[in-house]
C-alpha cells in the first residue's frame, strides 16, 4: 500500500526535476493546449547542395508518362526560363537556385527569400485552405502545417513555365508539391519535396537534400542589370 | 537541449545515418567541383575544356547578374583579343573573398575559365591570379 501512494509522488517529482527534458520522452503538449510547444524555429539563412539535375538524386528519371518523355526529350537548356530572368518557381529556387535563401517565421506566415532574382515564398501557417480556384503563379498557392518538428507544405496553382531544374525536367499547372521541411537541430533540416503531375508522371516521387544554416546575409541580386550571356547561348538540341 | 530534441525526433542511429548522409553529400559537392553554372546550365559554355588567358585588364564590371572583367590578351600573331570573362554574381563573389576593388584596370592577370561555345572570346571565370600572386577563385566560405 505504501508504495502504491508513494509511486504517483515520486513520478510527479521524477517529472518536474526532468521537465526541461520532457521532450526527450515524446510527451507533448495536447494541441490546442495554450502550453504547448511552440513550432521549431527556422529562422535564418538557409543553403541546399546545388542540384541541377533532380534525376541524378532521384537516381533514375522521373516515372513519365509518354507525354512528359516527349517533352523532356526535346527540352533544351536554351530554353530554360532562368536564362530570361523569369521566376525560378519555389522547389527549384530551394535545389538549384545556386545562392542562399532566408526563412522567415511567424505564427501565422513561413516566408522564403530567395537571394536568386530576390523573389519570395509566402507559405499561410494560419490554417487557411488553398482558394477553390487558383489561378497559377510562378510561386503557386502555399499552406504550411506544423507536424511536430516538421513544416508539411502544400502548394498547387503553379505557373508551367517554370522548370523543375537546370537540366529542362518541366510540370504542367496540375502540378502539386508537398515539401516537408524537418529540424533536424539548429543548423540543419531535412527538405522532402514530392512532386505529383498527372499529365507528366505517373505517379508521385521525391527527393531529399539536406538544408544547412549558412554563416552569412542574402545579398543584393538583379537577373537584369548587366545580363551579357543570352547573347552566347547556344543549342544543345535540333 | 539540443541533444534531446535531437533523440526525441528521430533516435541516435538514424542521427548518424543523417549526419553520415550529409557528410557524403559534402563529399559528392567537393568531388564534382564548385559548380559553375550560373543559370543557363550547358548552354553557353565548354564545360569540359578550360583554358587559362593571360592580358591586361581593361575595366572590371562589378555588376549582376554576372561581374565582367574585359581584357587584352595578345595572341601568337602579335595581335590582341578583347576578351570578355564573365563571373558570379557580386554577393556571390563577396562570400568567395572578393571586392569591387579586387581588380583594377591595368592589373595583368591570368584567368582560368570555360570558353564560350559560340568560339567567341568570351568565358566564364574559375579562377583569377593577380599580378602580386593572389588567387581569387569562387568558393564560398564554409559554415
Amino acid at each position: 500500500m505504501k508504495n502504491y501512494f508513494r509511486a504517483p509522488i515520486v513520478c510527479a517529482a521524477s517529472l518536474f526535476l526532468v521537465l526541461p527534458f520532457v521532450n526527450a520522452c515524446g510527451i507533448r503538449a495536447a494541441p490546442g493546449n495554450p502550453q504547448a510547444a511552440a513550432p521549431p524555429d527556422l529562422n535564418g539563412v538557409w543553403s541546399a547542395p546545388f542540384t541541377p539535375d533532380i534525376s541524378k538524386t532521384l537516381g533514375h528519371q522521373p516515372p513519365f508518362t509518354p507525354y512528359g518523355a516527349a517533352r523532356f526529350a526535346k527540352e533544351d537548356e536554351f530554353d530554360d526560363p532562368l536564362t530570361k530572368c523569369l521566376p525560378i518557381g519555389p522547389a527549384r529556387g530551394i535545389q538549384a537556385g545556386i545562392m542562399p535563401f532566408q526563412i522567415v517565421q511567424t505564427p501565422s506566415v513561413f516566408t522564403i527569400l530567395f537571394e536568386n532574382q530576390h523573389t519570395f515564398r509566402i507559405i499561410h501557417t494560419d490554417g487557411r485552405s488553398h482558394p477553390k480556384d487558383v489561378e497559377p503563379t510562378w510561386f503557386g498557392d502555399s499552406i504550411g502545417k506544423w507536424d511536430g518538428d516538421t513544416l508539411v507544405v502544400d502548394t498547387v496553382g503553379l505557373d508551367d513555365r517554370t522548370w523543375l531544374d537546370t537540366a529542362g525536367h518541366e510540370h504542367s499547372d496540375q502540378l502539386h508539391l508537398v515539401e516537408r521541411f524537418q529540424k533536424v537541430d539548429n543548423n540543419n533540416i531535412k527538405w522532402t519535396v514530392t512532386f505529383e503531375d498527372p499529365k507528366f508522371f505517373t505517379e508521385p516521387w521525391s527527393i531529399t537534400l539536406p538544408i544547412a544554416r549558412q554563416n552569412t546575409e542574402i545579398m543584393s541580386y538583379s537577373c537584369e542589370e548587366n545580363e551579357k550571356d543570352r547573347a552566347h547561348l547556344r543549342r544543345s538540341k535540333k | 537541449m539540443t541533444f534531446t530534441y535531437l533523440t526525441n525526433s528521430y533516435g541516435e542511429h538514424e542521427m548518424k545515418r543523417y549526419r553520415l548522409n550529409i557528410l557524403a553529400a559534402a563529399a559528392a559537392l567537393l568531388l564534382a567541383g564548385i559548380p559553375l553554372r550560373a543559370h543557363h546550365g550547358n548552354a553557353s559554355y565548354d564545360n569540359e575544356h578550360p583554358i587559362t588567358i593571360k592580358g591586361a585588364v581593361t575595366e572590371f564590371a562589378w555588376t549582376n547578374p554576372h561581374v565582367q572583367i574585359y581584357l587584352d590578351v595578345k595572341d601568337d600573331k602579335g595581335g590582341v583579343v578583347h576578351w570578355s570573362v564573365e563571373t558570379y554574381s557580386p554577393g556571390k563573389l563577396v562570400r568567395a573573398g572578393w571586392t569591387k576593388d579586387s581588380v583594377k584596370a591595368g592589373d595583368q592577370v591570368s584567368i582560368n575559365l570555360i570558353p564560350a561555345k559560340s568560339g567567341a572570346p568570351v568565358g566564364f571565370l574559375h579562377k583569377l591570379v593577380l599580378p602580386s600572386g593572389k588567387e581569387l577563385g569562387l568558393q564560398e566560405q564554409e559554415n
